[in-house]
């Protein structure tokens, strides 16, 4: 069974199509990425799947079940914007979210999710009184208390430091061992590529690209080489013109090459090393940014940075 | 309908936990009381410097009595208490008659007067027309003041005057003051309420005075709890709504519940906190009026029944407008116009309350209190007035009321579940009844 499965949804917003024809099924137990530029319709889509919005055409399973009655308490849902009630405290606030999935045992669970978040001597401490990041987890445990089949995350890691990205990826991880289904959007590809078993690109309201990643990169063959030059600083049009190479993106420190059909990478190191000493040289599948602006164009290489 | 219930039971703990729960509970009676407490207390605090007025009399027939019954006001009524006790509690009345030939004639004699009012020379002057005895019409006495809303002298110079005259006319004409202060004397006309039989004895008790208390303040106390229990019940709901939907809490919420559920906990949620303000108040009304020794002006079990329904109503009703308001606007700005109209349909039983209260039976009374958004407030005020209601208007009345509280719980889900995601869009009263009518 397939937790989520798509066919033909369409949401309008008067003149605006969010979501266009959009057809996908979630492989169970894996965790699959939601990915795309702001304002792609990735927000559009997840509000969708719990039922918080309609989809004027098309079918949305969820968990088996299509009914739009009751939002399904096997779901747990993160918001990209996030909000708690101030004023509660902490361990008060998650047995009231755990309450509301139909969960009575939230204290238990709550306590475990706060210690192993190190967030165990707050509990009795009124949210008001965290800090963001802090309050970024404890909206976390608030989306994983019921232990939910399925798990929704919007954009789960914007505005967390690298400490508690990485926290709340090893929850992740671990939620997926446990044999949570979890669909996640970001707008960070490199972050998508690293996490994701299955991926869903959305571009201005549909789909481009739908799979795992494994297949979608062997879709695009290996075609990229990775290459650091040295004294090639500010020499990336002497690069493009190497016949070989299709498309040059400069890093500074690391150029990646995208190069020609059938290109001979041989050839291509003859001549990189003719224009300065090469410290790195990497045959290597396209990125998923690289596959973003290629699919979406060259107009898309702004939005894929942002 | 269990989700519904979780999220009432957490509004509810949230707003009776509250500080501003508790003050307000205390701040509401001390409001309204504070009203008539502030005027009891202020009541003896009359500045009792001596008031000076000028006299003009050009009929030259009130300069002895004036002055003599001035003298007397002076020493018996403006002292309070008896012995060392006695203190004085009103101004004393300084006369002086101007000469009328130096004067002058108005409106001459009238500016340079004025002049000595506003020189704060003289609190006020009288005029006593040369022609006044006489009393063709055109004559009269004419008083002149800064402050109109004191007519302490004005009064008492009238009724001196009036008397003087009395008696000067019975003089030329002949008659027989006594015979006639006997022919024109008026009967008192009492105020009493209805008398009833006792069930046991057999006998009929004694009429008691009427008690203005009775037939004006209580209904209008009670009209003013439910107008009290919406203004503190479902005014904040809305801005409640607003800060969730702008602190995003909404959508994690909505994640766990229908949107509908949502609402519904919060109107439950307020509608008990509500009803536990008013179970306090009614509590404490009692008990307070039983220990004042006036237990009878405590309103009747089904009055205070009616009342309860009423506000419950009352509440759920207007709770539902304002948390579709609160969801369907950015800001406070946009709220306070968006709200104005819902403010205008609770306002109209302030407009006409005195009037129902005066005519519970007329047409108009029975109407206005059939106006749903009104119901509430004008049946409750209506039925605690002592004459009662008919039974069938209450229970009409609680109908259209349930009705439009159905209506209106329906209207608000649907602009609830469409504006509670809508960030950044302008306040428009024709896009919100399009959320209504299309869902």
């Amino acid at each position: 069974m397939h937790p989520v499965e798509i066919e033909g949804a369409t949401k309008r917003f008067g003149d605006v199509v969010a979501v266009n024809d959009l057809a996908l099924s979630v492989p169970e137990k894996s965790i699959y990425g939601f990915i795309g530029p702001n304002g792609s319709g990735k927000t559009t889509t997840l509000r969708m799947i719990l039922r918080i919005l309609h989809p004027d055409a098309g079918k949305i399973r969820v968990l088996g079940a299509e009914s739009f009655a009751a939002a399904n308490d096997r779901v747990g849902y993160l918001p990209e914007e996030r909000g708690l009630y101030k004023t509660m405290r902490v361990m008060e606030l998650l047995q009231f979210f755990a309450a509301l999935k139909g969960r009575r045992d939230g204290r238990s669970e709550a306590k475990r999710w706060l210690d192993e978040l190190g967030l165990g001597d707050w509990a009795n401490k009124k949210v008001e009184t965290l800090s963001k990041g802090m309050s970024q987890k404890v909206q976390f445990i608030a989306a994983v208390i019921a232990r939910p089949e399925l798990l929704i995350l919007d954009e789960p890691f914007a505005g967390l430091d690298p400490v508690n990205t990485d926290v709340i990826k090893r929850a992740v991880l671990e939620l997926r061992e446990r044999g949570t289904t979890i669909l996640f959007s970001t707008h960070d590809m490199e972050l998508a590529e690293k996490m994701c078993d299955s991926i869903c690109m959305m571009y201005k309201g549909r789909k481009v690209i739908d799979g795992t990643l494994e297949a979608i990169q062997d879709d695009f063959g290996r075609d990229v080489v990775r290459l650091r030059l040295e004294d090639a600083m500010g020499n990336s049009k002497d690069l493009a013109q190497i016949p070989e190479v299709e498309h040059v993106n400069d890093f500074g420190r690391l150029q990646e090459l995208r190069l020609e059909n059938n290109a001979d990478t041989q050839e291509l190191l003859a001549k990189l090393m003719g224009i300065g000493t090469v410290r790195h040289f990497e045959l290597s599948r396209p990125s998923l940014r690289d596959i973003f602006v290629r699919i979406a164009g060259p107009d898309a290489e702004e939005i894929a940075d942002g | 309908m269990v989700k519904a219930y979780i999220i009432a039971l957490r509004e509810y703990r949230a707003a009776v936990r509250s500080k501003a729960f508790v003050i307000t509970l205390v701040a509401m009676p001390m409001l309204m009381g504070g009203a008539i407490v502030g005027q009891l207390l202020l009541k003896d605090q009359v500045d009792t410097a001596d008031k000076r007025f000028a006299i003009i009399d050009r009929s030259e027939q009130f300069e002895k009595v004036l002055t003599e019954a001035a003298e007397a006001y002076n020493l018996t009524q403006i002292f309070d208490g008896a012995g060392s006790e006695r203190e004085k509690v009103k101004p004393a009345f300084i006369l002086q008659f101007a000469d009328p030939q130096q004067i002058g004639e108005p409106p001459e004699s009238t500016f340079n007067l004025s002049e000595r009012v506003r020189k704060k020379e003289v609190h006020g002057f009288l005029e006593i027309d040369r022609g006044v005895v006489a009393g063709d019409g055109k004559a009269g006495v004419s008083y002149h003041s800064q402050n109109p809303v004191d007519s302490t002298f004005r009064r008492w110079a009238g009724s001196v005057i009036n008397q003087e005259l009395r008696r000067i006319r019975c003089e030329r004409e002949g008659i027989d003051i006594s015979v006639l202060q006997r022919v024109v004397l008026p009967v008192a006309v009492e105020d009493l309420g209805l008398v009833e039989r006792d069930e046991a004895s057999g006998e009929i008790s004694q009429p008691e005075d009427a008690n203005v208390l009775a037939f004006i303040f209580v209904p209008m106390g009670l009209m003013m709890l439910i107008f009290m229990s919406i203004m503190v019940g479902a005014t904040p709901l809305m801005q409640a709504v607003m800060e969730e939907k702008q602190a995003r809490i909404s959508e994690v919420l909505l994640g766990s519940v229908q949107p509908f559920q949502l609402m519904l906990g919060k109107l439950a949620g307020i509608a008990a906190v509500t009803l536990t303000t008013m179970l306090v108040y009614i509590a404490g009304a009692f008990f307070t009026l039983k220990r004042l020794g006036h237990g009878d002006l405590f309103p009747s079990v089904d009055v205070v029944l009616w009342l309860i329904l009423f506000q419950t109503l009352a509440v759920l009703m207007y709770g539902a407008l304002f948390i579709a308001i609160g969801a369907a606007v950015n800001d406070m700005r946009e709220a306070q116009s968006a709200m104005m109209p819902v403010m205008l349909f609770a306002m109209v039983p302030m407009f006409v309350w005195l009037y129902v209260v005066k005519e519970p039976d007329s047409t108009a009374s029975i109407a206005f209190s059939l106006f749903p958004p009104a119901t509430p407030m004008l049946m409750v005020l209506r039925l605690s007035v002592p004459s009662g209601v008919p039974l069938w208007q209450p229970i009409l009345g609680s109908l259209l009321v349930l009705l439009s509280t159905i209506v209106c719980v329906f209207a608000a889900g649907r602009i609830f579940r469409i504006g509670i995601l809508m960030q950044g869009e302008g306040f428009s009263l024709i896009r919100v009844a399009g959320w209504v009518f299309r869902g």
